[in-house]
């Protein structure tokens, strides 16, 4: 029997775990202090049974139940939490009922518990689709096969977030094979997508640009120069087991950069039971020419119980995209991951070691050219970019080009505390390289920008156990330090300056849980102390600019060293109420968080190389924070589901990059020997932001099911009323999903057919634009799919087809817009074996 | 016993986080000198649109040209930060089949302007790559009588896309027709002068 997960809640973190030897099984650690507890332990595993009636369909689903486990070891009292579909429920609080327990103890001596458990659903002879160990069919006792069991320590973050959130299951992501971290989440409602100058993506969550939002790999800050319009996250999309989007400000949580939001992206837990399995992927796409394959392989050695690791890795080489008229030349790509992770687990102690490491090289289209205003604007009214009729749909990637690499290592360690809470430790190192090749004359070689960020970071958490009320609610809470060391080092045409920066933050959070009701407040503060040392040069050009003054920076012999320090305060309060528990509930979320400048918006200083202007950083920037508010009302129904959210934000000081205009109202323009280009300068704006996004599934469990989902994002500065740029235009999208019951072998079959329409923006301000928003598009995608039950394995087979009309379109968020088109049809095959 | 090993390789110091360097220097053109040479003899008429700092900053110098002579231009481009300065223009004549360099602006009539009714010279290419195709940097130029105007010299790089040539023998046409836009590649400079024929 292998399907039982032991995960955190049976473990826990200590910050002396780093030089602490784990004490034996059952021995209580004896450097603890206050009293020293041992959670209690699973004896023997269960499995729910899988209840006949969901047979028909085949459903499958995920119920988490939180039980109480008294001083005896038994359970009692379990409670659904979240999940579903419905029928599951019953099988759940029953398997829940029968777990066995070696009771836990506090100073040895027995005390009760609390645990939140998952299980997980699927029909008879239908191997795992996602978690840490897939495997073949578990009988259980009374003959009727069942799936396996996870136990985890935390609920599932959605249940309890007072945010809106979105989770993309491993199914999804299994489906998106391939795809960069902007077009896999471009799915959700209020999430965009961005195209750059290549083949890559940027994701924007409710108008909100990368700057202003998180993206954190198995818990560790994403740190890159990703303040780029053309410089995509570094994220292996096949390392995610789930990625959950947060939308709004959750920088209390998280950190200062949280203001938009946060995507989290989740590795799948490690195998907790002995054996070895894997999974494995090979996709090809039409548009591209473009072939992936990708495998994983996680393992546990039955000798050394609690131990388990994984190796992971991927390929993936395209050529040229097209449009449907022509080919995008010189966008072909190149990419590579390689990942390997160890856990070792055992009772009150988890200890995590990782690493990462991430490798694209990226031909930036030929259309992209930085060339002076008249050309820009030539090019802008020209049907297809000129020479488009000479570029081939090649896998040779050519001038210019981008090459990036990012690696991130990290340690974790997760101890019990007396109490039942439980301290999270997590020290992590990431290096991202960017280097950017431009067309050059023969004689020059190497890259002509060359970016180095090294960052350490070290976060501490304490998660405080849950602590009953006399008046019958519950407190939940936790506090945490992080602390941040970073180093940019650039060489290069002149673009932005070295910097290195010491950045610490402390938060806590309380929630109070009360009948259907949870509330919950947080707050944070951080501190970044940074020091930018430019070059005499680029010192004397910021000074001939009048963005530095001479007093501004200590002038040195090789550098110019400009000290600058910022604080920033976040606060939130979210609350959670179970209208009709498990029907209906509604969250409310009131967040401020600020963010500190980036040292590009401080200190940029020169031609945007895929940009038609000159972009001038303004030193005296300061912090810039976010006012918000945002209510959610979920509803689940047998045969609907549904969710709607609002939001308003209002940022103080946003820091908007938009034309510098002179004293007369029009545009400054800045002379250079390639000719005279716009200034663009980054100036603190007073910013509002609303709108609303969600959607309706009717069906959600019926063999066909309608999924329905919209967007509305307007920004505005307020002092101006004008429309601020990028933002995202309303979009509808619909998708009818056919899940007939089994055909013969195969499982899980699906057809679906979805239709996007994206309007055009109107709400546009002429002056902060370069050129008029792209007309609207209507994109229609249709899928195909279904699994094989192979044995123990299960192949997985589907067939995708995006932008199946060919439309020819542009979009208003992407950079490649001022260019040419996205890119036409792409049919994709691919083929997956969980073994 | 289980022991967690930090990567501490990785934590080695970087120290040239302090150091910055200006590299790269040597992609950039700051100065475009242009030398008049009378084809009667005598002194050279000498121009320069300089910005030795790379700092948007430009020094320009005006062109006085005399009617009664006729000229050969020498166009050429410096890298002024580099010490000594460095002569682009040998690159661009060692790549002379990625590059041209067109002569533009109120004041001229030529290849890459066609009739210009206020011109004050005329100019014809003097120079021809591998392909036969001008490359620019050597011009003849004749006066065509007292007045004044703007002169804008553009050195286009001409690289090829997907190993397929984009210099062609009709770049100059081309840009009479549609402007420097039209053209393929990119403008590595483009500075104005004033010009003016005595």
């Amino acid at each position: 029997m292998r399907s039982l997960c032991i995960i955190a809640a049976l473990t826990a973190f200590a910050p002396g775990a780093l030089a602490q030897e784990p004490p034996a099984a059952q021995e209580p650690p004896a450097a603890q202090e206050p009293p020293v507890k041992v959670p209690p332990h699973l004896v023997g595993p269960v499995t729910p049974d899988y209840p006949p009636e969901a047979l028909p369909e085949r459903l499958t689903g995920r119920v988490t139940v939180e039980v109480h486990i008294a001083a005896d070891g038994t359970v009692t009292d379990p409670v659904y939490v979240s999940g579903g579909p419905e029928v599951f429920i019953a099988p759940a609080l029953d398997a829940a009922r029968r777990l066995g327990f070696e009771h836990g103890t506090r100073n040895g001596v027995p005390v009760p518990y609390h645990l939140a458990v998952h299980f997980d659903f699927a029909p008879p002879a239908d191997p795992a689709s996602s978690g840490p160990s897939p495997e073949g069919n578990v009988p259980s006792k009374d003959g009727v096969p069942s799936k396996d069991i996870t136990v985890y320590g935390y609920r599932s973050l959605a249940t309890s977030e007072t945010h809106a959130v979105t989770t993309i299951r491993v199914e999804d992501l299994e489906r998106s094979g391939g795809d960069d971290l902007g077009e896999t989440i471009s799915n959700v409602p209020g999430v965009a997508m961005a195209r750059g100058s290549s083949d890559s993506t940027k994701p924007i969550i409710r108008g909100q640009v990368e700057r202003r939002l998180l993206v954190l790999f198995d818990g560790v800050r994403h740190e890159s120069q990703k303040w780029g319009l053309d410089h995509a996250t570094e994220i292996d999309p096949f390392a995610a087991g789930e990625i959950h989007v947060i939308k709004g400000a959750a920088g209390v949580r998280y950190g200062p950069d949280a203001i938009g939001g946060v995507v989290l992206v989740e590795p799948p837990p490690l195998r907790t039971d002995s054996g070895v399995g894997g999974k494995a992927q090979i996709a090809g796409s039409s548009n591209g020419q473009r072939v992936v394959a990708a495998a994983r392989v996680d393992g546990s050695p039955v000798a050394v119980p609690g131990f388990a690791w994984r190796v992971e890795g991927n390929y993936a080489r395209g050529a040229a995209l097209s449009t449907p008229t022509y080919v995008l030349g010189n966008t072909g790509s190149e990419e590579w991951n390689a990942g390997t992770k160890l856990g070792y687990s055992r009772d009150f102690v988890q200890l995590e070691a990782s690493y990462h490491h991430f490798d694209l090289r990226s031909g930036v289209c030929y259309c992209v050219q930085s060339g002076t205003p008249e050309e820009f604007l030539a090019q802008l009214d020209a049907d297809a970019p000129t020479r488009s009729d000479i570029w081939t749909p090649s896998y040779e990637i050519g001038r210019p080009y981008q090459a990036v690499t990012h690696d991130v290592a990290l340690a974790r360690s997760v101890f019990s505390l007396s109490g039942g809470g439980k301290m999270k430790v997590t020290y992590a190192f990431q290096a991202n390289l960017r280097q950017e090749f431009e067309q050059t004359r023969a004689s020059i070689t190497g890259s002509q920008y060359d970016f180095t960020l090294r960052t350490h970071s070290l976060d501490a958490a304490w998660e405080q156990a849950e602590v009953g009320l006399q008046s019958g609610g519950s407190l939940t809470g936790g506090v945490g330090v992080s602390g941040t060391f970073q180093e940019n080092v650039y060489r290069g045409l002149p673009l932005i300056p070295n910097f290195r920066s010491f950045q610490g933050g402390v938060f806590g959070f309380e929630r109070l849980k009360v009948g259907p009701v949870e509330i919950e407040a947080g707050a944070r503060y951080d501190h970044l102390s940074r020091t930018a040392y430019l070059t005499p040069s680029a010192f004397e050009r910021s000074v001939a600019r009048d963005t530095l003054g001479e007093e501004d920076c200590e002038v040195g012999e090789d550098a110019a060293s400009c000290p600058a320090a910022y604080d920033a305060a976040s606060a939130s309060l979210g609350g959670l109420w179970h209208v009709v528990p498990q029907r209906l509930e509604a969250r409310l979320d009131l967040s401020s968080a600020t963010r500190f400048p980036n040292a590009d918006e401080l200190y940029m200083n020169g031609s945007a190389p895929t940009f038609p202007v000159y972009a001038l950083g303004d030193p005296s920037l300061g912090t810039e924070t976010t006012w918000g508010v945002s209510p959610t009302l979920g509803l689940r129904l047998p045969w609907i589901e549904a969710e709607a959210s609002t939001y308003l934000n209002c940022i103080d000081d946003y820091v908007y990059f938009a034309p510098e205009l002179g004293e007369d109202g029009g545009p400054v323009v800045d002379v250079t020997i390639e000719g005279a280009f716009p200034r663009f300068a980054y100036r603190p704006i007073d910013a509002l932001f609303y709108g609303v996004d969600g959607g309706v599934t009717l069906g959600p469990d019926a063999p066909v099911g309608l999924l329905l989902q919209g967007a509305i994002v307007r920004a505005v500065d307020t002092e101006t009323q004008g429309a601020l740029v990028m933002i995202p235009p309303d979009r509808v999208e619909a998708t009818l999903k056919f899940s007939p019951p089994d055909l013969g072998p195969l499982h899980k079959a699906f057809a679906e057919v979805s239709g996007l329409y994206v309007f055009e923006q109107t709400h546009v301000d002429p002056n902060a634009d370069l050129a008029p928003p792209p007309d609207a598009y209507f994109l229609l995608d249709a899928a195909i799919g279904a699994e094989l039950p192979l044995g123990k394995h299960t192949l997985k087979i589907g067939l995708e087809a995006h932008n199946l009309l060919n439309a020819r379109y542009r979009d208003y968020s992407s950079l490649l817009r001022y260019y040419a088109d996205e890119p036409g049809r792409d049919l994709r095959l691919r083929v997956g074996l969980d073994f | 016993m289980f022991t967690l090993i930090l990567p501490l390789s990785l934590l080695a110091a970087c120290t040239d986080v302090t150091n910055p360097d200006e590299v790269n220097a040597e992609e950039v053109i700051t100065t475009v000198a242009l030398t008049f040479t009378p084809v009667s003899g005598g002194a050279a008429v000498e121009a320069a649109w300089a910005d030795p700092e790379n700092d948007g900053s430009p020094v320009i110098d005006d062109i006085v040209l005399s009617d009664t002579d006729d000229y050969t231009l020498a166009v050429s481009f410096l890298n002024e930060i580099e010490d000594p300065a460095e002569d682009i223009t040998e690159e661009v004549n060692a790549e002379s089949d990625q590059h041209q360099v067109f002569l533009t602006g109120s004041a001229v009539q030529g290849p890459a302007t066609g009739e210009n009714a206020s011109a004050v010279i005329a100019q014809a290419y003097d120079d021809a790559d591998a392909n036969g195709f001008p490359i620019g940097l050597s011009s003849s130029v004749m006066t065509l009588g007292v007045g004044s105007g703007t002169m804008t010299i553009t050195l286009r790089h001409l690289p090829p896309e997907n190993d397929t040539p984009v210099k062609t023998g009709t770049l100059a046409d081309d840009v009479a027709a549609g402007g420097i836009e039209s053209l393929p590649g990119e403008t590595d400079a483009s500075v104005d002068f004033g010009l003016e024929v005595q």
